[in-house]
């Protein structure tokens, strides 16, 4: 069912990534990131792919969870793979040579680094931050971190409340559709008509009804808030105050470690190589 | 006319996950032909998911449900007709308008049957007339009625597939009185001149009270008790012990029936409560 | 006790206003006057003003002709609406559309961090609100893991958190189960105690009938207004604008009306079981 889908999914938890303020996991996910792409050799995407694993390890989040959230993904990370064996051209002899298939050294030192980079990224950024950052913290950390541009008049909060409140309306959605469907079919709506025009016209009983639902939602919960004094960012105050600490010190130290560690190894190699 | 039955029935909603829940265990339910049956119970007491399971939107877990005697899975059988036989209304159903006119929305079901368009026409109007439609409201967006009346329209789309069966949940959720006796009546109105079989979903002991003939009391996925309304009325301990409220004037006169003052057990309605009152005071 | 929202010849014609394609029930030449720390219920069908009555209360709406004041700062003060509003909490029908956080803790704070209240003191705010609904212990929870009940108080702490004077509650439990009414119902009659104004907009007789003051509406004015005893006790009345009256108070009635001697207007089932007692005692 529709419902069971979830959405940046957060596993609640008292870890030391837990604990973290989401401004600082939100700048070490984008410093992680741009590693991923500078790693260039065996040795700095190995340590990239450990230091993935440390990550998990510290998160407290059981492995068979990572794992399972990479599943969507492997079939994407095959054919990346599949496509740098076969396509990578190189100057050396290749491997194997069936007549047009000629696969080169190159080519599958290509895709084991594509795997790395792929994996190491998934699974970097989402113990780092969805897994262990609840959608609100998270929207409270990038509005905060992106409060210099309000002087450039850019409507942060606002963007910061749609998200909180389309997180909040994702699952309550969700189930309104599924029911919605259930509904359409007692009335014998069919769902599998053929041709593009005719799918597009059996899903109307859903879609209308969906949105003009999703309408009436948005006007009820705007007089809501109304109601409960809403009047923008104006003067407006937050229970959880973000404060940095000693934590976000010490993993800000270690992010610049990684990031030289990083530089190093792909100089290894360059030395290796002279 | 058709007759529906739940053998051996369970449901288990998202098995082998962590939020493994049996909704039904082990239900078995005769539905009397013609008859208005209420099922009742508390959120939770599965009586929302046998309405799903009876034309086929479910699937249940084991045993079968039986309609005319066939199993409406069974291979080579198609369930859409099931739907066309059994009806479905859900909770709130005036969610699920979309149509440009109130007509055009009730006609969705008995064209999605491919029927042809006089009948259609027909179908349309009698279902209306028997939700209590009005015929001028026809050509108006369904987006510009009140509640009440956005409801009645729902109600009457299910009617217009004129099933043999028609299933309500809590077809009266959310109105005021004058909205649910409206809906109540018209829908006693239809099963007289259909002879169909009419199933309510419903979490009130009163309102089954004044508009059903049988009921079935569910708790936790189980049958509590069943027969018809006067029968269930006699044991009130077991309503009870479902979580239900009985209505006020059961309560008022089992008071009375205890302490000897009455002989009245099973009571549900004022009518009666006053009769009996009456008669014992006389005799005083 | 003192006058805290005042009514003066209030007309409301939805003409004037059709916001958002949303229809409202006029209101005709309308005064009242709600005291502080009383409880009072609003009854009437759909369609009879009671829910624009509700909105004019904390300034949603504005009179088209007439003046509300709440604590005598008129609704149609701009500069006034959030002291207003602060004032004067609105609990709505659908417990879904309320809730704007994605925690429950979350969503008890907006209102205070609305109004600018010290981090500190909002923790405090919220601890206390979901404290008196009784959901602390689902203070982390997804509003979409609670039951209908719950949300709704949720969105009562949410309102407590505010520290108003008086909260309305529209309709609040129209779209709940038999025990997520129950849950509001004893929610709201502890605010009551506590010296919270209360105004109750409902079609539960058998909520109104806990007020101190009974409000009924019919076509946008006041049809009757009084304790619940004196309103139900007008049993005919009451009928024929459609609106039902406690099983008790009508069977009450009809014995009265025979001659049989009990109190007026009787509204629960202990009180009746005792009248009844003493009556058949009289008859020996």
């Amino acid at each position: 069912m529709l419902k069971d889908i979830t959405l940046g999914q957060y596993f609640s938890g008292d870890s030391a990534l837990h604990r973290l303020d989401p401004r600082t996991k939100i700048i070490l996910v984008l410093i992680y990131v741009v590693t991923v792409f500078l790693a260039k050799n065996l040795f700095s995407l190995t340590f990239l792919l450990v230091t993935a694993i440390v990550l998990v390890a510290l998160s407290g989040i059981s492995a068979k969870i990572v794992l399972r959230s990479i599943k969507p993904v492997m079939i994407l990370i095959i054919f990346t793979a599949v496509i740098n064996i076969f396509l990578t051209t190189s100057t050396d002899a290749p491997l194997i040579n069936w007549g047009v298939i000629k696969i080169y050294k190159q080519g599958i030192v290509n895709a084991v680094f594509m795997i790395v980079r792929i994996l190491s990224l998934i699974i970097g950024s989402s113990v780092l931050l969805t897994y262990t950052t609840s959608p609100i913290t998270l929207t409270d950390g990038i509005e905060r971190l992106l409060k210099p541009l309000k002087k450039l008049h850019v409507p942060v909060h606002d963007f910061a409340m749609m998200m909180t409140i389309a997180l909040r309306f994702i699952p309550t959605l969700l189930e309104e559709t599924d029911k919605i469907i259930s509904a359409q079919k007692a009335r014998g709506a069919g769902f599998d008509s053929k041709g593009l025009v005719n799918k597009a016209k059996a899903f109307l009983p859903i879609l209308i009804p969906l949105f003009v639902s999703a309408f009436r939602r948005a006007d009820e919960l705007a007089v809501a808030m109304e109601c409960r004094c809403y009047r923008g960012d104006e003067g407006r105050t937050r229970m959880r105050v973000l404060k940095y600490s000693s934590k976000d010190a010490v993993a800000f130290a270690f992010s610049v470690l990684f990031i030289l560690v990083v530089v190093l190894l792909n100089g290894i190699s360059t030395a290796l190589a002279i | 006319m058709s007759k529906l039955t739940l053998e051996n029935v369970s449901y288990v909603y998202s098995p082998d996950t962590p939020f493994e829940k049996e909704a039904l265990s082990n239900v078995s339910i005769e539905f009397k032909e013609n008859r208005i049956t209420g099922i009742i119970g508390h959120t939770g007491s599965g009586k929302s998911t046998v309405a799903q399971l009876l034309n086929g939107l479910l699937k249940s877990t084991s045993g079968r449900v039986l309609l005319d005697g066939q199993d409406i899975f069974e291979k080579g059988s198609d369930v859409s007709k099931v739907r066309f036989r059994v009806g479905l209304v859900f909770q709130y159903p005036e969610y699920q308008l979309f149509e440009e006119t109130v007509w055009r929305d009730i006609a969705f079901g008995p064209s999605n049957m491919k029927l042809d368009p006089n009948e259609i026409d027909r179908r349309v109007r009698s279902a209306a007339s028997f939700a209590g439609v009005d015929e001028e409201l026809f050509e108006k967006s369904p987006f510009e009625l009140s509640g009440g009346q956005k409801r009645r329209v729902a109600i009457a789309g299910i009617m217009a597939m004129e099933p043999d069966i028609i299933v309500l949940d809590e077809p009266a959720a959310g109105l005021d009185p004058r909205g649910r006796d409206e809906i109540f009546n018209g829908i006693k109105k239809w099963r007289d001149s259909h002879n169909s079989t009419v199933i309510l979903i419903s979490h009130s002991m009163e309102d089954m009270a004044l508009y059903a003939d049988d009921i079935i009391v569910m708790k936790d996925g189980k049958v509590l008790t069943s027969g018809t309304v006067d029968q269930v009325f006699q044991r009130v301990d077991v309503i009870k012990q479902s979580g239900l409220d009985i209505p006020q004037i059961t309560a008022v006169t089992e008071e009375l029936t205890k302490r000897g003052l009455i002989d009245g057990n099973g009571i549900y309605t004022v009518d009666k409560a006053y009769e009996k009152i009456l008669e014992a005071l006389k005799e005083r | 006790m003192s006058e805290f929202i005042k009514l003066e010849n209030v007309t409301f014609d939805y003409s004037a206003e059709e916001q958002n394609g949303q229809h409202h029930e006029a209101i005709k030449n309308l005064s009242l006057s709600i005291e502080k720390g009383s409880f009072v219920a609003i009854i009437g069908h759909n369609g009879s003003g009671k829910s624009t009555l509700a909105k004019l209360f904390n300034g949603i709406l504005v009179p088209t002709n007439g003046r509300v004041t709440v604590d005598g700062m008129d609704t149609s003060n701009e500069d006034l609406i959030f002291d207003v509003r602060r004032r004067v909490g609105m609990v709505f029908q659908n417990p879904d559309n309320q809730i704007v956080a994605t925690t429950v803790e979350e969503d008890v704070a907006f209102a205070p961090e609305n109004l600018g209240v010290e981090p500190s003191e909002i923790r405090h705010r919220v601890d206390q609100a979901l404290e008196s609904v009784k959901m602390s212990e689902y203070k982390e929870h997804s509003p979409s893991q609670l039951s209908g009940g719950q949300k709704q108080r949720v969105a009562i702490a949410g309102i407590i958190a505010m520290q108003p004077e008086c909260i309305i509650f529209d309709e609040s439990t129209a779209m709940l189960d038999p025990q997520g009414r129950k849950e509001v119902l004893e929610t709201i009659l502890k605010l009551k105690e506590r010296g919270m104004t209360v105004i109750l907009i409902t079609h539960y007789m058998n909520e109104a009938v806990n007020a101190d003051r009974v409000v009924v509406m019919n076509g946008g004015s006041i049809e009757m207004d009084g304790n619940p005893r004196e309103v139900f006790s007008q049993v005919e009345k009451l009928r024929e604008i459609e609106l039902d009256v406690p099983q008790v108070t009508d069977l009450a009635y009809r014995l009265r009306r025979d001659g049989f001697e009990l109190p007026e207007g009787l509204l629960f089932e202990e009180e009746t079981i005792g009248a009844l007692m003493k009556l058949f005692e009289r008859g020996k």
